[in-house]
């Protein structure tokens, strides 16, 4: 009796059990059934094309793309992520013929231009590629030294997404990030570099820039290479960031994230050339020194420039250079007048002479009233000279007006590569002269 | 549907290069690659590649492209230098047979620096040669000129015809044992030749020190093939001269080339390389 109660409690539990495989068995059998319906069906067309049509097709339309820019394209050309950037301006022709300019230390400072060949391939992707040497173009890709790397540039590029006036391309080998933009008609192109060399002049001097984004503050050194030693003035981290000079101001290589979380990538220079100011966040910023405080402690050599000068600096100026050339017969032309700094002897009203040359220091003061307001008033200290300029100034009458008329209180103005200053006088705007730091 | 596909019947062409693109007029290479064309493709079914292919180049090296004045010069004298010399000195039909199917140009050396040594050019399987280094060409400087291309041309093509016809086993054996695959990039010239190698790149293994017989013999002015017997000594001289007579008798019996003639030939056609010689109108 016992043995068929079990032997009923295994039959029900075996028939529970086929129960459940049935169930499971009609479950896979309608999945297989709906996979293999699903394999069996024709495959639904995506595309209208096939693939290499579309790719053709692809290539096609960057090609007219390229060649329908009579003006060209601004290549923004970074070698590696870690290098500094470099504007190449590209024209594509139809004949298949490309112009690539340079104006960069990597082609002497000079506006260069170079012809070659250069086609749009299908390689993985739409390549636009240069296929013959380029004297312009390879520079960034040729293995000139041992190890065979050079500047480890590209010169094919995946086109990754392209319309008539812009387009983002990725190295092929490199995988670097290079933007072409459109030139807009009118431009001549060696006006484009006058333009870049110009901001590069307003922006980079030898003092580093002050990087501020809301509270946070990082020392901008080396902007001059193109790739900011930003060290952070709270922990005294180190970050190098590569960047391109363009027309309005610099762009980094790949974005940075800003204290409010906002990436910032692009900048302008203000309008008074004092400040570079992102794009993304007006809040995020490169700033230079307190100018009166610069001028005051950098104890460089500024030139006046004699052709940015008022009258009232002018003349006597003139006297100067005339009686110069009269006493000395020719041999001690004046060279340049300067606001200089010599150890030992303090600031000074400077002068040199050519072509004997001879360097002449009149003792000045240099008075900061407030660090804050950008003003500085000169001084003039009577009787202070050095021996050089106690023999000139028994001679020449026009050293002491010269001398004289430097002094008074300044308005300063400068971009920020401090590479010149405005001094206007405080009490008539329309005193004013230039220096030029030599 | 694979099978189907496979034995399909293709109609194949005379050319290994079907339907090539017909040449656009307006471009600046127009007459240089009708030039080709005519000279190279149609008589000798012969590619020859002057726009870089990075595909076709080996992706292990940074390279860059040759330029397109230096790719036009050695055009002319890849022609003058080395195909028509075998044409006058064999027969028109032997580098059409036996010749490369592309020469690939690149501008820039192969720059190896774990072993600090640079590839100057590569023959695959009979059917293409590559020769890098293209921009520096200086058709002025034939020393120059001679170990970094013509050496070169006849290097890679002598291998090909060797992997065609099989050289003497003798020759391995003349210096075997001193042969070092990878020690020979810290050899210096004077070495190697007192050890019978005509060039440090001989040392590296026997097929490389048969061509390099060759091509080192066809190549070199006899003021500096004397120089290098002088510097190889009475021992390393004597070798040299064992290898060559094989390589001469090689030559002669499997394809009827005298390499004494076509040395003479090549020297002379060298005098002849100066700013005239080259076509302007390419």
């Amino acid at each position: 009796m016992q043995d068929s109660k079990i032997l009923i409690k295994i039959f029900l539990i075996k028939t529970f059990k086929m129960k459940v495989m049935y169930k499971y068995s009609i479950f896979l059998f309608l999945v297989i059934s709906v996979s293999i319906t699903g394999c069996l069906k024709e495959q639904e067309n995506l595309f209208s094309e096939p693939a290499a049509v579309r790719l053709n097709h692809t290539i096609e339309l960057i090609d007219s793309s390229l060649t329908q820019a009579p003006n060209g394209w601004v290549m923004q050309y970074f070698a590696t992520s870690e290098s500094p950037g470099y504007s190449l301006l590209v024209r594509f022709n139809l004949n298949g013929e490309v112009v690539v300019a340079s104006n960069s230390e990597l082609v002497q400072n000079k506006y260069t231009e170079a012809r070659s060949l250069y086609d749009v391939i299908g390689d993985n992707g739409p390549v636009i590629t240069f296929n013959t040497f380029n004297d312009v173009l390879h520079i960034f890709s040729n293995p000139v030294d041992p190890d065979g790397t050079g500047l480890s540039g590209d010169y094919e590029f995946v086109v990754l997404d392209y319309s008539d006036s812009i387009m983002h391309l990725k190295g092929k080998k490199g995988g670097t990030d290079i933007l072409l933009q459109k030139i807009p008609e009118g431009f001549s192109w060696i006006e484009y570099f006058d333009g870049l060399n110009q901001m590069d002049d307003k922006v980079f001097g030898d003092e580093p820039l002050y990087f501020i984004t809301g509270n946070d503050i990082y020392v901008a050194s080396n902007g001059a290479s193109h790739i900011f030693e930003m060290q952070s003035f709270e922990t005294g981290d180190v970050t190098e960031i590569p960047f391109i000079v363009t027309a309005n101001g610099l762009k980094f290589y790949s974005e940075f994230t800003a204290s409010n979380d906002k990436k910032v990538q692009t900048f302008y220079l203000s309008g008074d050339g004092a400040k570079l100011i992102s794009h993304e966040d007006k809040n995020t910023y490169f700033i230079g020194d307190n100018l009166n405080w610069y001028f005051e402690n950098s104890h460089e050599t500024f030139a006046l420039d004699t052709n940015r000068m008022s009258d009232h600096f002018r003349q006597p100026v003139r006297d100067l250079c005339r009686q110069m050339n009269e006493k000395y017969n020719g041999k001690r032309n004046i060279d340049f007048l300067a606001i200089s700094y010599k150890a030992g002897f303090g600031s000074s009203f400077y002068f040199a002479t050519t072509p004997t040359i001879t360097i002449a220091n009149f003792g000045i003061e240099l008075i900061l009233d407030d660090a804050s307001t950008d003003m500085i008033t000169i001084k003039k200290v009577d009787g202070v000279y050095d021996s050089n300029g106690a023999l000139f100034i028994s001679n020449i009458g026009a050293i002491d007006a010269v001398w004289q008329e430097l002094a008074g209180t300044y308005q300063l103005t400068s971009t920020l590569s401090r590479k010149e200053i405005k001094f206007v006088d405080i009490k008539d705007a329309t005193r004013f002269f230039v220096v030029i730091k030599k | 549907m694979a099978v189907g596909g496979c034995v399909k019947d293709d109609s194949f062409t005379d050319s290994v290069f079907v339907d090539p693109e017909p040449l656009n007029q307006s471009s600046p290479t127009y007459h240089f690659d009708l030039w080709l064309n005519e000279i190279f493709l149609e008589p000798y079914n012969l590619s020859f590649n002057y726009k870089m292919e990075d595909v076709g180049s080996d992706m292990d090296y940074n390279l860059v492209p040759a330029s397109l004045e230096k790719a036009k010069q050695l055009a002319q004298l890849i022609k003058y230098l080395w195909f028509d010399v075998y044409s006058k000195m064999v027969n028109e039909e032997f580098l059409k047979k036996y010749g490369p199917r592309i020469i690939h140009l690149i501008g820039s050396p192969a720059y190896s620096p774990n072993s600090g040594t640079i590839l100057l050019g590569t023959a695959e399987g009979g059917i293409k040669v590559t020769l890098y280094n293209c921009n520096s060409l200086d058709y002025t400087n034939p020393g120059m000129m001679n170990e970094f291309f013509f050496k070169t041309m006849h290097h890679e093509f002598t291998h090909i015809l060797h992997q065609t016809k099989s050289y003497p086993k003798d020759f391995e054996q003349i210096s075997a044992g001193n042969y070092s695959p990878m020690g020979w990039q810290y050899m210096i010239e004077q070495d190697a030749a007192k050890l019978g190698f005509v060039s440090t790149y001989s040392a590296s293994q026997a097929r490389e020190d048969f061509v390099e017989v060759i091509a080192n013999y066809l190549v070199k002015s006899d003021a500096d093939w004397d120089a290098l017997l002088v510097m190889a000594g009475d021992e390393g001289a004597a070798i040299i001269f064992k290898k060559l007579s094989i390589c001469s008798n090689w030559l002669k019996e499997k394809w009827g080339i005298d390499i004494v003639e076509m040395r003479n030939e090549i020297n002379a056609r060298q005098q002849n390389i100066d700013k005239d010689f080259f076509n302007k109108d390419l």
